[in-house]
């Protein structure tokens, strides 16, 4: 049993996957926007980190793998690998610019929307992505050249642990930052902060634009790891994944964020063993679809108990410098612990922030009605909570 | 206009099979507040009961009311072992629990029913020749069975008291709370009304598609979540006008732009709608 | 996290001393996800040949177990479950993948050398990628493209008076069908009908009228219709709607009994199909394998049926045959025992099923193991070639119209 290439591989996997939450958190965690379409940035990433270092069409290479695609401009893999990362936070830009001026539900909706747009044109247009087909010469740098293929899973692992670590140093600086404060304020209370002089908006187009350059700096590791590209991969399940790392290790936490996707590996493909229990082969033999039905089950209440039973995450956000407790304190009543993924610091620090009911930022609350059970109604944020 | 008019009437098809869906989740949102993203599988269970009720010799109408029946009990039973614990704690929670009750909920589906289609009982039938245009019998039959059941909603929502009492608990639910009005009636009256309403979605859209697979609600809801948003979320009445636009906006979209972008004209509409009016055609909540 | 971490190296273990009396061959397919059914599919079938095999005392004693890796119709997920048969689960050989999940798990399966044969994946992008440890026992789509323009424009092959004169295709855009448009487009070019026009649809939508109506309005007399059996239904009972009255002609994934069941025998009477046969003379064996397949799990062959057949048993003799001369089985044996047991020579003896190639190369024989939808003969690609056999619907069943042996489509 070659367990070690097994969790090598997995890991490298995760640690993609991590750096999809960690920008996500970024977005989410960090400046409280709903983004349900980060996959459309992850999929932006890999297709143009793949076509910019695919061997051009009438190469040598290309003949010899009898390709059919159309673009490969053959440029050096860390190349595509930087501009994948600009490619994400430009699709960011245009598609934050259009709905950061949502609130919650409509940002959540919108966005998902945009990346089924964005995975509906690339799925079409096949001059470009070769559509159902996928392009699968991509590049795997120094494969076989310097690195011969047996021990390049782990080479590749080694590069990406690098790269992560980087940009997870890179992310954190960020939001320890200045600029890191007023994205929280942002979350925390947007009115608040708009009325202490903050520019909002450009804050939140910010945030998203740096969180779909991670996730475009993760669609070029994706790629050249498997050495495809493949419109299939970025289907709206992706974001849902991403989502639960995020949840599960705790938003607002950088660290956070790349422990819950080992996590949600972990508990994915633990799973794939239980068709290895004794018990459940001839159930299989009549439906072969059960075993790996029940897998979903279990996955499914798994993520149900989690959100349930740690609504916090693994690490919840790291409490900040105390500060003063302003009058109503923590967000009672209508839900004062708090949303999975810790906004709650022990109330203290922060004034508890409730994260979940909806137009928190006020924007659009208007006439709407805001209330829904057991939440605050229009008008709820307590001035003085947010912190410049 | 010939060919005008006859996409006219499959837009009009179109938006009737998602405008019973919409409604239901309509509905729902309006006093749960958060967005389910299990809804989809109340459709699939609809279809799938319907299915399991004819194949023990129910005829279909009996099956299909049955199965209304059962997955509005579902439905409410669901709520209360998953959602009404975390009802006090966010919208969040309550969305990442829709998805993981949506996995489970598709999935015992496909551990008992297995993973092939299976047909829907309805015969074939050739369509009415009104002068130029072919108006097939599915959609009229879709549309008839859509606009009774939400004439039928809305006047449970007008007329009876329990509707009464859900409109209002969606407008302000402290001051329902305040005049008497007990929430957890209420809740559980508005999760099997919709879960109810879901599942005859989910017959009208088997109807449509032939075929029942255990991917059918999931594949169904973003179209269903566009018209919601584009009605103005939270209020059934601009879901039944969202639907209407959405369904249409496809129609004419693979008719007269490109048949390969489908869904996508739908997203397109609902992204161009929030853009300028970000609360959606008529405002959220009745 | 602690108590998972020891609970997964428990079963981890367990999987471990489990493997020591068997031999492992990984499903690779989907049983989650859009395309459920494959797995669904395949698996009764192969369970079936792996169930013959042990009751015959296995492979040198050991029995064949099979284990299942969800690809979940995601590129991701084949992945992983790929990662999970070869490293894990330590599988000596590959039934699989779809196309889709190809791509996720391609350089894993190359760079550590399983073979993998699969009865599904007929996508042409494999026509030129097969490295020596790639073998399909499905023949290409631009076999099968080209099975259905030869047989459309001769109405010999047809059994009617005229052969079509104004064909239309509409093609699904799924990895699984894509690959079809091409060869059916040059196809028809070649045999002198070039074809009216090509539709892709989107597959899973409710609703195809309008590409339904774009397709009539250039008046086809029939129309090729690639796609999977719920969309396809959908289609042909959207042009009913609408009043076609010319016929269909489909491909091998809609030619069987469910399809029909589906669409209800009047929507379909009359329409056209393909299946891959071996030869004039072995529809018997068909049959038999029908009957017993049914026999073994109460209910009908699917769409795959035949082709997992062939595959699972090549690999079965591939294994024996290693397990003879070479004194192991492992991969790379089974990689070099395939060819040996698949293709033609001089005096191999020729068999059409684990039983009587076993009994074959224990008396010493070579064998040359012919298939149910072909002679299974690989290429250097590890593709076959297939004659094919032109059906109709006629009283709610496929019935044979003629056999497209393969030189016609050269």
């Amino acid at each position: 049993m070659a367990l070690l290439p097994f969790l090598v591989g997995l890991l490298t996997l995760a640690l993609i996957y991590g750096l999809l939450a960690l920008g996500l958190n970024l977005q989410y965690g960090v400046t409280g926007l709903l983004n349900f379409g980060h996959v459309a940035f992850f999929a932006i990433g890999a297709f143009t980190s793949a076509l910019l270092t695919l061997p051009p069409k009438g190469s040598a290479a290309y003949l010899q793998a009898g390709a059919h695609y159309q673009i490969g401009l053959g440029w050096p893999v860390p190349v595509g690998f930087l501009l994948a990362g600009v490619a994400g936070g430009l699709l960011a830009l245009l598609i934050g610019a259009t709905s950061v001026r949502l609130s919650s539900h409509y940002l959540a909706i919108a966005t998902f929307a945009m990346a089924e747009i964005v995975r509906s044109v690339l799925t079409n247009e096949d001059w470009l992505t070769r559509g159902e087909f996928g392009i699968s010469n991509v590049p795997q740098p120094l494969k076989d050249t310097v690195i011969p293929a047996s021990v390049y899973p782990y080479a590749y692992l080694a590069a990406t642990a690098v790269v992560v670590a980087v940009l997870l140093a890179l992310t954190v600086r960020l939001t320890e930052s200045p600029y890191g404060r007023a994205l929280r304020s942002v979350r925390d209370d947007e009115v608040a902060a708009r009325s202490l002089g903050k520019r909002t908006p450009a804050l939140k187009l910010g945030a998203f634009a740096v969180g779909g350059a991670l996730a475009g700096f993760a669609g070029s590791l994706w790629t050249h790891s498997l050495g495809v590209v493949h419109v299939g991969q970025f289907v709206p399940i992706v974001t849902f994944q991403v989502w639960l790392a995020v949840l599960m290790g705790g938003s607002g936490n950088a660290y956070g964020a790349l422990l819950g996707s080992l996590a949600l590996m972990a508990i994915t493909q633990s799973t794939r063993f239980l068709g290895d229990l004794p018990l459940l082969s001839g159930l299989t033999r009549r439906n072969p679809s059960f075993v790996p039905s029940l897998r979903f089950v279990l996955i499914g209440l798994l993520l149900i108990g989690v959100v349930r039973f740690f609504p916090r995450g693994i690490l919840p956000e790291r409490p900040r410098r105390p500060r003063r407790r302003a009058g109503p304190g923590r967000r009672e009543g209508a839900g004062g612990e708090g949303s999975a993924g810790g906004q709650d610091h022990g109330g203290q620090d922060h004034g508890g922030q409730d994260h979940g009911g909806e137009d928190r930022g006020g924007e659009d609350r208007g006439g709407d009605a805001g209330g829904g059970l057991g939440d605050e109604a229009a008008g709820d944020a307590p001035p003085g909570e947010a912190k410049p | 206009m010939t060919a005008f008019l006859q996409t006219l009437i499959f837009g009009l098809a179109t938006g009737a099979v998602i405008s019973l869906s919409a409604v239901g989740l309509s509905l729902s949102y309006g006093v749960t507040r958060f967005i389910n993203f299990s809804y989809g599988e109340f459709l699939t269970l609809g279809a799938y009961f319907t299915v399991l009720g004819v194949a023990l010799g129910l005829s279909l109408p009996v099956a299909i009311v049955l199965a209304m029946a059962a997955v509005g009990i579902a439905g409410v039973a669901l709520a209360r072992v998953f959602f009404d614990p975390l009802m006090d704690r966010g919208f969040l929670p309550l969305l990442v629990t829709s998805v993981g009750l949506a996995f489970v909920l598709q999935n015992v589906v496909r551990m008992f029913a297995g993973s092939n289609p299976i047909r829907f009982p309805l015969p074939l039938m050739r369509p009415w020749h009104v002068g130029a245009l072919f108006v097939p019998k599915v959609p009229v039959l879709v549309v008839v069975v859509a606009l009774l059941a939400m004439i039928g909603v809305h006047l449970l929502l007008t007329l009876t008291r329990i509707g009464k009492m859900m409109r209002a608990t969606s407008d302000n639910p402290a001051l329902a709370r305040a005049s008497g009005i007990s929430t957890a009636r209420v809740l559980a009256a508005t999760w099997f009304l919709s879960s109810a309403i879901g599942g005859l979605g989910g017959v009208l859209l088997a109807m449509t598609q032939i075929a029942v697979q255990p991917v059918m609600g999931w594949s169904f809801l973003l179209v269903v979540f566009a018209a919601v948003l584009l009605g103005g979320i939270g209020n059934p009445y601009g879901a039944m006008l969202g639907s209407l636009v959405v369904g249409l906006g496809i129609e004419l979209g693979t008719t007269y732009l490109s048949p390969d972008y489908g869904h996508a004209f739908a997203f397109l509409i609902l992204v161009l709608v929030l853009l300028l009016r970000p609360r959606g055609i008529l405002r959220g909540a009745f | 996290m602690r108590r998972a971490i020891t609970l997964l190296a428990a079963i981890l273990t367990t999987v471990a001393l489990a493997q020591g009396g068997s031999i492992k061959v990984g499903l690779l397919l989907p049983f989650t996800g859009q395309y459920d059914w494959v797995g669904a599919n395949v698996q009764p079938v192969a369970q079936m040949i792996a169930d013959e095999v042990n009751q015959s005392g296995g492979i040198g004693g050991r029995d064949i177990v099979l284990s299942q890796g969800d690809t979940e119709g995601t590129v991701d997920a084949g992945f992983t479950a790929a990662q999970k048969l070869v490293n894990v689960d330590n599988v000596v050989a590959l039934v699989g993948p779809t196309s889709l999940s190809f791509s996720g798990s391609k350089q894993l399966i190359q760079d550590t050398g399983v073979p993998m044969v699969t009865p599904t994946a007929g996508t042409t992008e494999l026509d030129k990628a097969g490295t020596k440890y790639f073998f399909r026992t499905v023949p290409s789509d631009s076999l099968g493209g080209r099975a259905i323009a030869r047989a459309a424009t001769n109405a010999q092959y047809l059994g009617r008076a005229q052969a079509f004169t104004s064909p239309v295709l509409m093609v699904a855009k799924s990895p699984a069908m894509v690959s079809f448009e091409s060869p059916l487009q040059t196809s028809f070019e070649k045999y002198g009908t070039p074809v009216t026009a090509t539709l892709e649809y989107a597959p899973g939508k409710p609703s195809y009228r309008s590409e339904v109506q774009q397709a009539l309005s250039h008046d086809p007399d029939v129309i090729v219709l690639v796609g999977t059996p719920e969309d396809s239904v959908r289609i042909m009972q959207a042009a009913f709607q609408a009043g076609y009255q010319g016929t269909w002609f489909v491909t091998q994934d809609q030619t069987n009994a469910d399809f029909i069941k589906l669409a209800t025998p009047q929507l379909a009477n009359g329409i056209y199909g393909l299946e891959e046969v071996a030869s004039p003379e072995s529809s018997s064996r068909n049959d038999a394998f029908k009957t017993r397949f049914k026999a073994y799990s109460g209910k009908d062959v699917q769409i795959f049926g035949t082709n997992t057949f062939d595959a699972m048993n090549v690999l079965a003799l591939a294994m024996l045959r290693a397990q003879l001369k070479d004194g192991a089985v492992n991969r790379e044996t089974v990689t070099q025992n395939i060819r040996a047991v698949a293709d033609p020579g001089n005096g191999k003896v020729q068999v059409t099923d684990y039983t009587s190639g076993k009994k074959a190369l224990e008396a010493g024989q070579e064998i040359n193991y012919q298939g149910l939808v072909g002679p299974i003969d690989f290429d250097a690609y590890g593709n076959i070639t297939a004659p094919f056999a032109i059906r109709q619907v006629k009283d709610g069943a496929w019935t044979d119209v003629t056999i497209l042996p393969a030189s016609a489509l050269q």
